[in-house]
């Protein structure tokens, strides 16, 4: 991949092989975790250590393919923050530079270090490429335990950071805070943990401060575990691919519209009902009530719905008061509702104007079962004046005294559809839909920008 | 399935059960059942 440069460990002799010279600022000898000062010709000695490396899952010099890109192994830090451990891989390209390998929880994920800094929507969201990320904690001090291979920083173990973690519910943003700097890394998980150590061979071991070549085991690996290749294995690791919120959004789209459709059918079957029972009265202007029993219902269901359209004849300014009463003739209890239908046509400034309807639809709402007669009680008021729009509040204000008749047809039927329950339901489905695109638009336009 | 998507399938199913028990038992917060008549407001009101 590139010229190495070979060096000998200062504490321990061991042959060190820097695999991204030039670039690399110090090192941790793999064979007793001396750290190495390397950005100075004569190697110096930061911290002497006498220790074995600890395990790693990845020997430093195994190659692999990470998004197409031939990568090797050059460094390997375990870290802590006092809940979790784990492990990071730092892999090198002389062309595409440097990403991370992360091992955290059996899972693997590719890390690669953003250049420009998310974008801030608050105190816990930034945003990134088009998605917005949420903090999973609060920062936290992580330590660097165990420090092996070469780096492009001074890095040493006891290190000490302050980090969290942002994600989108896949991809995640780390972030990790230094006394002189911060650093945002975007983590993509990568397919099944298996697939990770399969895609690494060890190539070409250096030479250990004593014994054969191909020297000491690396990273605690017993020598001869991990199959030595000169060639990279085809294996080409690539993230899972990142489900976008426009991916998101369509799938959640499709669900709700999928609900409401369910719904709709769900409330037409339980609103079927039985066969309508029509009935007709004639009442009169001005006149007391009148008072009928429209039909005699059985309904058989636990509770159901019972609908009564009343239709007028073509009456004009006049308002016809219904006062329906349901009654159970097993315990004479009664549901009573109420129905105004009223029609209103007259000329002004703006020319002619109606409003209103000859006809009144009335629904009881969970009727248990039983035998029932429904009985109205109907009264019809003329509306006097048509240039002058008049209020009443519970009288018939504005009434002549002139008798009209008002012929009404009722149509009554177990069950019922309600519209509005629907409609209520279709409105609480779209409505994470509609909070989720209300704050992305405004999150867009920098509304929770601090 | 990202976490978001799966709990607004959880969210749509929630409703679909409550569409459900709504249906069965033939509730609806907008029936005209128990309103009483006395405080309508009569003639036209588009002006």
């Amino acid at each position: 991949m590139t010229a190495a440069r070979v060096i000998n460990c200062p504490n321990c002799g061991g042959s060190i092989a820097l695999k991204a010279a030039g670039y690399s600022i110090s090192v941790a000898c793999q064979y007793c975790g001396s750290e190495l000062d390397v950005a100075n010709p004569d190697v110096l000695l930061i911290t002497e250590y006498h220790r074995a490396a600890a395990a790693s899952d990845l020997p430093l010099g195994a190659r692999g393919t990470v998004k197409g890109i031939e990568r090797e192994v050059v460094g390997w830090l375990q870290r802590s923050d006092g809940e979790a451990r784990w492990s990071e891989y730092l892999l090198f390209n002389p062309y595409a530079g440097y990403c991370w390998l992360i091992h955290a929880d059996g899972e693997w994920s590719l890390g690669t270090m953003l250049t420009a800094e998310p974008v801030a929507l608050g105190e816990e969201t930034v945003e990134h490429e088009g998605e917005c990320f949420h903090r999973e904690y609060d920062p936290v001090p992580t330590r660097t335990d165990a420090v092996v291979g070469e780096f492009y920083w001074r890095v040493r173990a006891g290190d000490t950071v302050e980090a969290t973690v942002y994600s989108d519910g896949n991809a995640s943003l780390s972030w990790e805070r230094s006394a002189d700097e911060v650093n945002w890394t975007l983590l993509e998980p990568l397919p099944s943990c298996g697939a990770v150590p399969a895609a690494f061979v060890a190539g070409q071991a250096p030479r250990g401060p004593s014994g054969p070549p191909g020297g000491p085991p690396q990273f605690g690996r017993k020598q001869g575990s991990v199959p030595r290749a000169s060639s990279v294995p085809a294996t080409d690791l690539t993230p899972v691919a990142r489900r976008s919120d426009a991916g998101d959004l369509s799938a959640m789209l499709g669900m709700a519209v999928a609900t409401c459709f369910l719904i709709a059918l769900v409330a037409m079957m339980f609103g079927a009902g039985g066969r309508p029972v029509s009935q007709g009265l004639t009442i009169y202007t001005g006149q007391p009530a009148q008072t009928a029993t429209l039909a005699t219902l059985t309904l058989n269901r636990p509770y159901q719905a019972v609908t009564v359209t009343a239709r007028g004849d073509a009456f004009v300014n006049k308002w016809v008061d219904l006062d329906y009463r349901l009654v159970d003739r097993r315990t004479q209890r009664s549901i009573d509702a109420y129905g105004l239908m009223e029609y209103y046509a007259g000329r002004d400034s703006d020319g002619p104007w109606t409003e209103g309807s000859h006809q009144r639809v009335t629904k009881f709402a969970a009727v248990p079962a039983g035998t029932y007669d429904l009985m109205v009680e109907a009264s019809a008021q003329n509306w006097s004046n048509p240039s002058v729009t008049s209020y009443g509040w519970g009288s018939a204000s504005g009434a002549t005294g002139e008798s009209e008749s008002v012929a009404l047809r009722f149509e009554v039927k177990p069950g019922g559809v309600f519209l509005g329950n629907i409609l209520l339901f279709v409105l609480l489905t779209f409505a994470p839909i509609t909070i989720w695109i209300v704050r992305r638009v405004h999150a867009a336009a920098g509304g929770y920008r601090s | 399935m990202s976490p978001r998507v799966f709990l607004f399938g959880l969210w749509c199913l929630l409703l679909l059960l409550a569409s459900a028990a709504a249906n069965y038992y033939a509730w609806s917060p907008f029936a005209d059942g128990s309103r009483r008549s006395g405080a309508t407001i009569y003639g036209p009101t588009h002006k």
